[in-house]
Parts: C-alpha cells; sequence; structure tokens
C-alpha cells in the first residue's frame, strides 16, 4: 500500500515552537507542544529541506553515523521547498532512528537546514509488531530491576527500622532529604551531601572527550562545547596526529614522545610543534588527523572523510599503502566521534546497500532474460538511488 | 533512550530541583492554571515524561495517572490527545495497568476510538493492547471493540490498518472475529427469512 504522497501527512509538518512557556520549564532548545509514544515513533524517517545540489551519499554518510542505514531513497515526488529535496531514509534499529532524529532535526547541512520527521506510515505489520514488541520488552526490563531494586530497598529498611526509627522506605514530599539518604544505602560511592555554602568552582578547564568515559552504549558522542574557545595559538587548520594512529606507524619511542601520548589529550594543541620537530612520525604518510572535539561540528560534516573502500560501487583503489592509511585514519576519525557505531554502522549501510544493489541487478538481468519487454512497470527494478515513485515495499 | 538517576542527579546539581519536585510543579500549575494553552503544554510534558519508567514512581504518587484518564473526557480534542499519549507511554507497567484497569480506564480508553484526532486513535488501540490482561480482555475485545478494528483494518491509512491488524490477530480469538464479521454484514444465522408470498 502507498503511502499517500499527494498530501502531506500532518506528522511530517514541523510545528509552531511554543513560546509561551513559562521560564522554569522553559528546555534548552525551543520545542513545539508534541507528544511521542511508541506508535510515533519508527525506523522510517523522512528528511526534508536537503539541498539538491547532489549530497545524496554526504547525507547518508552523517545519518550511518547514528546506526546502520539498511535503504535510503530520494523522494522526487514528494512535495518539497524549492530547491531542495525529500530523502527516506531506513534505520536498522529503531533506537539509531530515534538518536538521529533527535541530533540531524534542524541541523545545518550544506547550506540547508534539515527537518527530520518519523515515517511509521512506511512500516509493514511485522515491522510495527516488532516496534511493540521491543518496547514491552524494555519496559519489561526497566520495570523489573526497579521490582528487585524495591524489594531489596524494603528489605534494607525494614532492618533499618529496628536499628534506628528512621525515614520510612515510601518517601513522601516532605521526606526528599531521605529519599536521597535511601540511594546512598545502595550507592555508597555517590558523594554526601553538599554543605551549606559550596566552595566556589574551580575556573573553567577544557574538558576532552574521552572515549573511556563512556558509561551506556546509549550515549552518544558528546563534543566539547559549541561555545567552548581554542587554546591561544591553535589553529584548527593543523594536524595533529592522535596516540590512535601513532601507534600503528613506527616511531622511536623517546621518553617525551610518551610523555605526549599520556598527556595527548590535555595538551593536545601543543602537539604540532612537537611532531613537526619528530620526522620519523611521518610513518602516517602526511595523513594526519584532525582532533574532532576541536572542530566545529559543521567543518566536520562537509568535510570529505575516507569512505570505507566500494562504498557506493566505487573502484577499489589499487594503491594499497594509502587506501590502509585512509581506511585507518577514517576509522579513527570515526571512532573518535562515535566510538559506539562510527565505522561499524557505516560499514553496514554500505553492505545493505550492496546487498540490495545485487538483489536489484540480479532481478533486472533475470526480467531481461525472461521477457523481451523488459521494462514492464516493476518498480523492483529501479535502483533504490533513482526511483521516482515511493512504493511502500509489501513483503 | 531512558535516564538513569545518575544522570539526572548529575544534570540537576547539588542546588537544582529534583525530578520529583519538577514534576509536582507541572502539576501544581496544571491544576491552578486557566489558560488552556499552559494545561496542553503541561500535559504534553508529564506525557512526555510517561515514556520514561524512570519517572512511574513519581507520577503514580502525584496522581498523574488519573489526570490522565480525566483529560480523555475533556472537549479539547488536543488535551485528549496528549492524555491517551501519557497512558499509552506508561500503560505497560504492572502497576501502572492495574491503577488503570480499576479506575475503569478500559471504557474510557475505548471512547477515544471514536475520535476524529489520527493520533488520539492510534494511542488509543495501542493502549488497549497493553492494557490486555486475562482480566481485562474480555472487556478490550468485546463486539463493538472488535467491529471497529475491522473497519479500521480496511482503511487506507496504513498506520491504522497495521495496528488493526495486529489487534485483530494477536488480541483476538478466531471465534471473535468471526462473529464480530459476520455482525458487520447482517447475517443474523438462525432468524428465517420470510417465506415467498403464496400466490393463489
Amino acid at each position: 500500500m502507498a503511502a499517500p504522497m499527494d498530501k502531506v501527512a500532518e506528522h511530517h509538518k514541523q510545528k509552531q515552537i511554543c513560546a509561551s512557556r513559562p521560564a522554569y520549564r522553559q528546555g534548552r532548545r525551543d520545542r513545539a507542544v508534541k507528544v511521542y509514544t511508541v506508535n510515533q515513533e519508527s525506523r522510517y524517517l523522512l528528511v526534508q529541506g536537503v539541498p539538491a545540489i547532489g549530497v545524496t551519499e554526504d547525507l547518508v554518510r552523517r545519518f550511518a553515523l547514528y546506526g546502520a542505514v539498511q535503504e535510503y531513497r530520494v523522494l522526487h515526488e514528494y512535495p518539497a521547498e524549492e530547491f531542495t529535496q525529500a530523502y527516506w531514509i531506513k534505520f536498522d534499529r529503531l533506537q539509531a532512528a530515534r538518536v538521529a532524529k533527535r541530533k540531524l532535526d534542524e541541523y545545518s547541512f550544506f547550506g540547508g537546514v534539515l527537518h527530520v520527521s518519523y515515517a511509521p506510515e512506511f512500516e509493514t505489520v511485522d515491522d510495527t509488531r516488532e516496534k511493540l514488541g521491543e518496547r514491552r520488552i524494555l519496559i519489561a526490563n526497566k520495570t523489573r530491576g526497579k521490582d528487585q531494586h524495591g524489594k531489596q530497598h524494603s528489605a534494607s529498611s525494614h532492618e533499618d527500622k529496628k536499628k534506628v526509627p528512621a525515614s520510612s522506605s515510601t518517601s513522601t514530599l516532605q521526606n526528599e532529604p531521605s529519599q536521597r539518604t535511601n540511594y546512598q544505602e545502595e550507592f555508597p560511592q555517590v558523594p554526601s551531601e553538599v554543605e551549606t555554602f559550596p566552595a566556589l568552582p574551580a575556573p573553567p578547564q577544557q574538558q576532552w572527550y574521552h572515549p573511556a568515559q563512556q558509561q551506556s552504549q546509549w550515549d552518544v558522542p558528546k563534543v566539547a562545547s559549541k561555545q567552548g574557545v581554542f587554546p591561544v595559538g591553535y589553529d584548527a587548520r593543523l594536524t595533529v596526529p592522535t596516540p590512535n594512529t601513532n601507534k600503528s606507524s613506527p616511531r622511536s619511542k623517546t621518553s617525551s614522545d610518551n610523555q605526549d601520548e599520556d598527556l595527548g589529550p590535555l595538551i593536545g594543541p601543543q602537539l604540532p610543534s612537537k611532531h613537526q620537530s619528530g620526522d620519523s612520525k611521518e610513518g602516517t604518510s602526511g595523513q594526519s588527523v584532525v582532533r574532532p572535539d576541536l572542530v566545529p561540528r559543521q567543518v566536520m560534516a562537509g568535510r570529505k572523510r575516507p569512505a570505507p573502500p566500494g562504498f557506493f560501487g566505487e573502484a577499489l583503489d589499487e594503491d594499497k599503502d594509502s587506501k590502509e592509511v585512509d581506511e585507518d585514519v577514517g576509522d579513527e576519525l570515526q571512532k573518535a566521534s562515535c566510538p559506539d557505531t562510527g565505522s561499524s554502522s557505516i560499514n553496514k549501510t554500505a553492505n545493505f546497500v550492496r546487498q540490495k544493489m545485487r538483489q536489484i541487478s540480479q532481478t533486472g538481468r533475470n526480467m531481461s532474460s525472461g521477457s523481451r519487454s523488459s521494462k514492464s512497470g516493476s518498480s523492483s527494478s529501479s535502483s533504490p538511488r533513482s526511483s521516482k515513485k515511493t512504493t511502500r515495499r509489501r513483503i | 533512550m531512558f535516564s538513569s538517576q545518575e544522570y539526572l542527579d548529575k544534570k540537576t546539581g547539588p542546588s537544582g530541583v529534583g525530578r520529583l519536585q519538577y514534576l509536582q510543579s507541572l502539576v501544581t500549575e496544571f491544576q491552578d492554571t486557566d489558560k488552556e494553552d499552559c494545561k496542553e503544554q503541561v500535559l504534553a510534558n508529564l506525557a512526555n515524561f510517561a515514556y520514561d519508567p524512570i519517572n512511574y514512581e513519581h507520577l503514580r504518587k502525584l496522581n498523574v495517572i488519573d489526570m490522565f484518564l480525566d483529560s480523555l473526557t475533556e472537549e479539547n480534542e488536543r488535551l485528549v490527545e496528549f492524555g491517551i499519549g501519557g497512558l499509552c507511554n506508561l500503560a505497560l507497567d504492572k502497576q501502572n495497568k492495574e491503577h488503570i484497569l480499576a479506575s475503569g480506564g478500559v471504557d474510557l480508553v475505548i471512547q477515544c476510538l471514536s475520535s476524529r484526532n489520527e493520533e488520539t486513535v492510534l494511542n488509543a488501540i495501542t493502549t488497549l493492547m497493553f492494557l490486555t490482561t486475562p482480566a481485562s480482555k474480555p472487556a478490550i475485545t468485546s463486539l463493538s471493540v472488535v467491529e471497529c478494528m475491522l473497519r479500521f483494518q480496511l482503511s487506507k491509512n496504513p498506520r491504522l490498518s497495521n495496528l488493526a491488524t495486529i489487534f485483530l490477530e494477536d488480541y483476538c480469538s478466531r471465534q471473535q472475529v468471526e462473529a464480530a464479521r459476520q455482525a458487520q454484514t447482517g447475517d443474523a444465522v438462525g432468524i428465517a427469512l420470510p417465506s415467498e408470498p403464496q400466490e393463489t
């Protein structure tokens, strides 16, 4: 069943930002008044406002940073503003679609502002069933953990009651401090109550993003604050070999190098002068890497990153050395910026695209060999990138 | 997707307003305000909070579930939409489910099936699915509901037809679906057709 393309669905339209919120509940970002439930969310995304200047590859690569993209299409018939196009993107997982939407909605992309919305109307019955099932499992896991927590809670509080008539486990509004102390019993590493007059905060320091500090698989990579100032004398155009790439290239280990490696994250901007003096570091064949947390996001997005070979069916490069280095650099860049998904999701996306194109070329071959009239209105014979119609695939 | 307590504590800071207190202020504003705009904004805010199980304790404490149920009978369509959205978000939790069922939520949600608002209807169908327990199943899969789902299944709207199909296939027995189909086509088995008039 084809999704109605002549009329734009309500949930694809961008609602007006709410301007009348009182200050206490005004969030960091301006948002419209909208409720998202499991029905609104979907692994299918509709991206509008993409400048029609041949940036499909860049767009898909950008989205693929957040998770593997199974399929994508340009929606030529979708009503779009002049000089823009609408894209249809199918993610492998709902969570990736959620993160991608949150991160890339209102994102400035090649001069246009993206408008990303969910497109659940493209789901099949099985897709929807799977989505609801996943939600069930997630809630069950979360609440099961809480039940056990609660039982431990009440058990420990019963013991406490015998010793000290302290607060009960069922805290009320007035017992906020006691609720906090209950958490302390569970998590002794949580710092205790702060004194009434805390010391002045330390002067702002550059906080470098460190992959090891990531807590959960749901954390998305954070770069240093957009308002953060580069250190004096730092030039973003200069590139700095990261400790990771340095490991792959042969170099003489000196004490200063070891120091640099250890303090890499902290004294990053000062490295260029030190490393330029040591020519043995040029084993990376001049392909040095800019630390992603020092470069504005827009520059990152516009930058031509070395893609995994054959990503879009290109001929593989003969020059192995530079290709390996490119891969390393590309991988490291992506790993550094998206430690969890980065390169693996881009590779998965490339695999999906290759599979799809193989399927299409096979069906195309079968059709042309089977019958004389080869072009008999089969939409499956058209490649996903040049599909003129949006057809919902019903399996 | 979901927040952890450590994340919330870090975001709040030592002198910030905690999650419970913030939710309490939202509820207070909803009860005190006269402006429809504010009510809509607060209800939508609470419905979005209902997505994350970490807030369920707080929401139960503040009787937000009852607030959602009450909003289903409001005249303002947006309040109904946000209310049913909130219920859809929190209906999977056992305690929440019991509370909704005990408060006669099933009937209120079934009423939402006849709303003109697409999102309200979709959320209502999903809420019914989530509220299904052995005890509530007879009410949720009653004849009128199943008939309604059969109509939805024929809709051109893929979201609606998908949800209706899942409801009929996974939550209703074959007999129930058959009975509803027959009731729809007016195939009243057992009632004899009037005999042909005899011409003398």
